[in-house]
């Protein structure tokens, strides 16, 4: 823990907000045109992951000297984070797709053709 | 003894971590579904926000400083740090329950739809565990103005500190993922 080290963590992490906060709001006044709304979302996701970083380097302290436990902890609920919200958006995405597709309604309707026949 | 508390805690930081983990699928899950009702572009309003992030970035700072300034056993030091940082926490705090009753007031609280509903409870959840962090800190400044410094005093500050510093990270998330894409779509 030293006074640089947080003071650089702070400095920072105020940079990266303010950069996504102007961003999004370039975005919006000038009409959802520039930065274009394809590239602006995923900028912003690296934004917040360099973001993750830096508090977890400068504020958290995560570096050599953690322990290995920690390590373990931490990877353990990152792994159960990425099953939920990951699996969640699977799912979601796979329950989107199927009202497009409606493949139980193609089924209904074929077993309801070949009864009639 | 030390090495082992700080341990605990963090396994209580991590499930902690997962259970924000499932607020947020919730909330990832539900954010479309308006029940007709005004989303998540018409809803928020960024400016407020942005003040919150920075009040809670400086607070996140605040609390590293007065962390610094036990372990060079400067109590007046580790004080002022703490107050300054239960300031800015209940700043941030006031924004959020003026946000919530803007949002009520204008008819959209949490019964409206499914969206408010996982919005409210996502960031009702933040807010709840930021106040009682207000409280522990609270608790933490009267301790170390009673007590002074001693290794149970630090040890506790330090636990609130890793508190602290872990709420900032889950605000992050909630900044971008929640209202920054919530006022593109």
């Amino acid at each position: 823990m030293s006074m640089k080290k947080y003071f650089t963590g702070y400095v920072l992490s105020i940079a990266i907000t303010v950069v996504a906060f102007g961003l999004v709001q370039m975005h919006l006044s000038s009409g959802h045109l520039f930065p274009a709304h394809d590239m602006l979302v995923p900028f912003l996701a690296i934004l917040a992951l360099c973001q993750l970083l830096v508090q977890a380097v400068f504020f958290l302290h995560l570096g050599k000297e953690t322990s290995s436990w920690n390590w373990f902890v931490l990877g353990f609920a990152l792994m159960i984070t990425t099953f939920v919200v990951g699996g969640s958006f699977w799912i979601m995405g796979n329950l989107q797709h199927g009202q497009d597709q409606s493949p139980f309604m193609d089924g209904h309707i074929t077993a309801q053709a070949s009864l009639d026949d | 003894m030390n090495k082992k508390i700080t341990f605990g805690f963090w396994v209580y930081l991590m499930s902690d971590c997962v259970l924000f983990a499932g607020l947020f699928a919730t909330y990832a899950a539900l954010h479309g579904a308006t029940a007709g009702g005004p989303g998540a572009g018409a809803l928020f309003n960024l400016s407020p926000v942005l003040l919150q992030t920075l009040l809670l970035l400086t607070s996140s700072f605040t609390v590293g400083l007065a962390m610094l300034a036990a372990q060079n056993k400067n109590r007046n030091l580790t004080i002022l740090a703490l107050v300054a940082t239960l300031t800015l926490g209940l700043g941030f705090l006031g924004l959020e329950v003026n946000e919530f009753h803007n949002l009520i007031a204008a008819g959209t609280g949490p019964g409206s739809s499914a969206f408010l509903s996982a919005f409210f409870a996502l960031v009702g959840t933040h807010g709840l565990h930021l106040a009682l962090g207000a409280l522990w800190m609270l608790v933490c400044i009267a301790h170390i103005a009673m007590r002074g410094l001693h290794d149970a005093t630090t040890r506790k500050l330090r636990l609130l500190g890793l508190f602290w510093h872990f709420l900032d990270i889950i605000w992050i998330c909630i900044f971008t993922f929640v209202y920054l894409f919530g006022i593109l779509q």
